[in-house]
């Protein structure tokens, strides 16, 4: 009985979404402006749906959740230094950049690169980085949704067919506004799932198992999960927090939302329901977590710290069948809204920034090889996903840390917008540079050893930053002084 | 970039509330046995939230920069 709940469920998810889409065709769009950045014409709650949406994958449920289980509140703050970041990034940069985006008309953010430092290069370069790093991050969040469908019984292939539709459906129909509409769709499916699990978990599970706030508390302090455990040592905090504070300049399917608010109200609105989307469904999710902690603590839940991704999957597996399908649907619906955000960015940057390279007078109002680069992504992304080799999957982990020079590079050139003009060698040397090391460790070490790997005391994803922070402020000031503009 | 008093006081106040996310938990709160690391994570990001709702919302909407 209870696959049928549950394949009930997908079904229902997908039908709701997909009218959903299909109702967003009705606004029209006519341009790439209108197909990408939505005209610039998105209200604040879509706009701030659409960010969060896309900011918060599979990972949260599943990896965030394994991540608290195993290795406790440092999880909660690793998650909370990526918020607190970005909140700041977005209230001193957004409003700048919002209206720098309207004025230049900026679709893409390699786009918005190349015009500030005066290179169709170095945007067609960036473009490229942008491909390089987040189709394996693309394909990760397809193979986590497939592995869903695989762990149902419903098999992998099923899966991943499911994920391939929707996402192409979902991102073809109207561009961002059936990405951004299904957004606001999904990214309620997952707070209100979070919570109904949590309050289940905190309402019927603990207390069943003899366990009450009070004894909540005294077990996971008594066992050290409320302070900093031997996992969270300062440097491997350090290199998980790094890629993810400057997450909100360096990838360019949230850079990309901060051009889409229709004014400045709907700006500060998607700033302001972010924040608190972000941090609600960041203490619901770690507190899930270590709730599953207590479980296994008091003999009720078995030991998963060596298979953490598998906590969420059996805490479904104990929960009422209605609810667990919910909570499952709802970490569809996280790969998902991050799948077709990143699909239909890197579909803009390609058309934009590649292609529009070497076809210098494009109309905007060509909409084909909008079409055509969504169908060979998403064909692209499918066929890595069904062959899983192992590199590309595992490369998903470091794709924060090579898309990490481009912070140096951004704030850079958001801060000393008049001065970088016509400097487009230092961002170059910094990108390629920074991008370099991280590849070249990950083809060394691995990319989940590289992650974490020291040298000198500091993670790789320091050293990332510190090389391409140095080449560009070096750089630049070499260039203004000995290169004529 | 011009940036009023105001913002740059909230960037002031930004970079400590981040340099005590990272320092306190590794120092202070490092070896707590109750909810306190958890709250002060939780209550440094909140008054981030509050810090960058009244840069955003105060009187005056700058529509040039």
């Amino acid at each position: 009985m209870s696959i049928e709940v549950y394949i009930v469920m997908v079904v229902f998810y997908f039908l709701v979404g997909t009218i959903i889409a299909l109702i967003s065709r009705r606004i029209g769009v006519k341009s790439s402006i209108d197909y990408y950045v939505a005209g610039y014409k998105l209200s604040g709650l879509l706009a701030a749906m659409t960010y969060a949406a896309t900011t918060y994958s599979a990972f949260m449920m599943i990896g965030l959740v394994g991540f608290s289980y195993a290795t406790g509140v440092g999880a909660f703050g690793f998650e909370l230094m990526y918020l607190l970041a970005t909140i700041f990034l977005l209230t001193i940069f957004a409003p700048r950049v919002w209206v720098w985006a309207r004025k230049n008309k900026w679709v893409t953010p390699s786009q918005m690169l190349g015009e500030l430092y005066g290179s169709r290069f170095l945007a067609l370069v960036v473009a490229v980085v942008y491909l390089l790093a987040l189709i394996p991050y693309a394909t990760a969040q397809l193979v986590g949704l497939a592995n869903l469908f695989e762990g149902l019984g419903l098999g992998y292939s099923m899966g991943l067919l499911f994920g391939i539709a929707t996402v192409f459906l979902w991102t073809y129909l109207a561009g961002i506004w059936s990405v951004a509409t299904t957004d606001l769709y999904q990214g309620l499916w997952m707070i209100i799932s979070s919570l109904l699990f949590f309050s289940w978990i905190l309402l019927f599970l603990l207390p069943s198992n003899g366990v009450d706030i009070g004894e909540f508390a005294r077990i996971l302090g008594d066992n050290g999960y409320l302070g900093i455990t031997g996992f969270w040592k300062l440097p491997v905090f350090i290199a998980f927090t790094l890629p993810w504070i400057f997450f909100a300049v360096t990838n360019p399917q949230v850079v990309q939302r901060i051009y889409m608010p229709k004014n400045k109200k709907s700006l500060k609105t998607m700033i302001l329901y972010f924040s608190l989307f972000g941090l609600v469904y960041t203490v619901v999710v770690t507190l899930i977590g270590l709730s599953a902690r207590v479980l296994t603590i008091v003999g009720a839940f078995p030991e998963l710290a060596k298979q953490r991704d598998l906590v969420t999957p059996t805490l479904i597996s104990l929960s009422p069948v209605l609810l667990g399908s919910i909570v499952f649907v709802s970490i569809i619906a996280a790969a998902v809204s991050t799948l077709d955000s990143i699909i239909l960015t890197l579909s803009s940057t390609t058309s934009n920034d590649v292609y529009g390279y070497w076809r210098k007078n494009r109309s905007s109002k060509n909409m084909y090889i909008n079409y055509i680069v969504i169908v060979i992504l998403v064909i692209v992304t499918g066929s890595i996903a069904a062959f899983k080799p192992g590199f590309v999957v595992e490369l998903s982990v470091l794709s924060s840390v090579m898309l990490l020079p481009l912070a140096p590079i951004t704030i850079t050139a958001w801060v000393y917008k008049e001065r970088v003009h016509g400097k487009y060698r230092t961002p170059l040397v910094a990108l390629l540079s920074g991008f370099l090391i991280s590849f070249y460790t990950a083809i060394v070490l691995g990319p989940k050893k590289a992650f974490i790997t020291t040298f000198y005391g500091a993670p790789v994803s320091f050293w990332v930053l510190a090389v391409s922070t140095v080449i560009t402020v070096l750089g630049l000031e070499i260039e203004e002084k000995f290169v004529k503009v | 970039m011009v940036l009023d008093n105001l913002e740059k006081a909230y960037i002031v106040a930004s970079m400590l509330l981040i340099a005590l996310a990272y320092y306190i938990p590794f120092t202070i709160l490092s070896g707590a046995r109750d909810f306190s690391l958890y709250l002060f994570w939780l209550m440094i990001v909140v008054c981030e939230i509050i810090l960058s709702m009244i840069v955003l919302y105060r009187g005056g909407n700058k529509d040039e920069y």
